[in-house]
């Protein structure tokens, strides 16, 4: 993989995988709020605010570590417990 | 397809450069615009010379009495509904909008509060249309496009402020260093320190309450967290938290009515829910409305004294009031008639 793949896959990853992570943990965690006795309009806005949290943490996180493998199995990984997750409460 | 190890601090480098040369133009378009926002009232009054009225306004014709609303009335006729904003000191205008009949463009325009005139069009967007537009959106209205990238800046921002306490570590030692003498590049590197610590809490601030203001259009998939049960998530949402929201209603207040002096026919009660449309501009402003169900039923608002009360005039007739026994007529059946048109009554609250 010649370096300027690498490069890409990490921006994918860091920005496309790491949006798509990030919302799908906001959602799970305005769920769980929900479920935890929080109104459904409260626990939303608060999973919307926290959602960009998430997202820098998960940049910061994906900018760092070295090994793009971990990266996007994270990232996929990550994604798709979150929705499994959220599915399961509902 | 070995990666060498490497620290934090040595990857937060390149993203910290990058984010910069990528983002910085941008993020200085939305900062310097915000930046002038703080006074948008002050640069519409610059940009729009016929708004230019004395700010005492706001004192002797703050209410929507007399030509104002007879102005408003005509302006707006056939409109479902219409906003004003009346005289502060800072726009010393009375600022109407209504959407007409069949169209779909707002029309927004001042009128001088003491003759109801149509101040001239300036024929400027103003600081207000101008600028905001071009601080959260660059004008950029297709698909809401403009809101994205300038929510992306926002995210590099976060980057920009996170990364760079790591790339720039020495924060105390650093904080102390400037070299105005010393080569460009290192003096102003100084200067980014020194800046970059100093600002740090205010960016960080600004950066993020400036992103949270954009959270709807950001994250579109996260109101099916909570709202799993509704068919539209998100307009769900919507409803509950902007519009429809409702608590168990409070028991009525022991005196309902706000002792405003009485004119010669008219009584006036409190009502709750004044101005819960419109009102989620930037500060508390208050929504005239004229209501066809009742012939006397103008609901006006005071912003002062505070909080803000909703005013509704509901009984013309003189003779509906009466000072011994005090009671007022709390609504009619006819708008003309006397006291035997009065359907429900309350206790004028007494002098205390």
């Amino acid at each position: 993989v010649t370096p300027a793949a690498r490069l890409g896959l990490r921006l994918l990853g860091a920005i496309g995988g790491g949006y798509a992570l990030a919302a799908q943990l906001a959602a799970l965690s305005g769920g769980l709020l929900h479920a935890a006795g929080l109104p459904a309009s409260e626990a939303t806005t608060l999973a919307l605010l926290s959602a960009y949290l998430f997202y820098a943490g998960l940049l910061l996180w994906a900018f760092w570590t070295p090994s793009l493998g971990r990266l996007w199995s994270v990232v996929l990984l990550g994604t798709v417990a979150a929705a499994l997750g959220l599915r399961g409460l509902a | 397809m070995s990666t060498p190890p490497r620290s934090f601090r040595q990857a937060m480098s390149p993203l910290h450069t990058w984010a910069g040369v990528v983002f910085a133009a941008l993020l200085f378009v939305v900062f310097w615009t915000g930046t002038l926002l703080v006074f948008d009232r002050e640069l519409d009054r610059w940009l729009q010379p016929s708004t230019r009225l004395p700010p005492e306004l706001s004192r002797t014709h703050a209410g929507l009495d007399g030509p104002v609303l007879d102005a408003a009335r005509r302006l707006t006729a056939g409109a479902s509904s219409w906003f004003v904003r009346l005289p502060t000191e800072r726009q010393p205008t009375v600022e109407l909008s209504w959407v007409p009949r069949g169209s779909e463009d707002r029309i927004r325009l001042h009128l001088d509060p003491r003759t109801g005139a149509v101040l001239p069009d300036t024929g400027t967007a103003g600081a207000t249309d101008f600028l905001f537009s071009l601080h959260y959106s660059l004008h950029i209205d297709w698909q809401r496009l403009g809101a994205w990238i300038v929510g992306a800046a926002g995210m590099a921002m976060v980057l920009l402020l996170v990364s760079g306490l790591f790339v720039h570590r020495r924060l105390i030692a650093d904080f102390f260093l400037f070299r105005p003498r010393a080569r460009l590049q290192r003096a102003s590197l100084d200067l980014h320190n020194v800046t970059g610590v100093l600002l740090l809490p205010f960016h960080l601030m600004i950066t993020l309450t400036g992103l949270a203001i954009l959270i709807n259009t950001h994250w579109p998939t996260v109101y099916g967290g909570a709202y799993a049960q509704a068919t539209d998530a998100r307009k769900a949402f919507f409803a509950e938290a902007y519009a429809t929201y409702k608590r168990p209603a409070r028991p009525p207040p022991s005196i309902p009515c706000w002792p405003l002096p009485a004119r010669p026919g008219t009584t006036t009660s409190a009502s709750s829910g004044c101005g819960t449309r419109g009102m989620r501009t930037r500060s508390w402003r208050c929504a005239a409305v004229t209501s066809a169900a009742s012939p006397c039923g103008r609901t006006r608002c005071f912003s002062t004294p505070a909080p803000a009360r909703c005013f509704t005039t509901t009984c013309p007739a003189p003779s509906c009031r009466r000072s011994a026994p005090s009671w007022a007529c709390t609504s009619c059946s006819s708008a003309t008639g006397p006291c035997a048109g009065c359907t429900s009554r309350r206790a004028w609250p007494a002098a205390s």
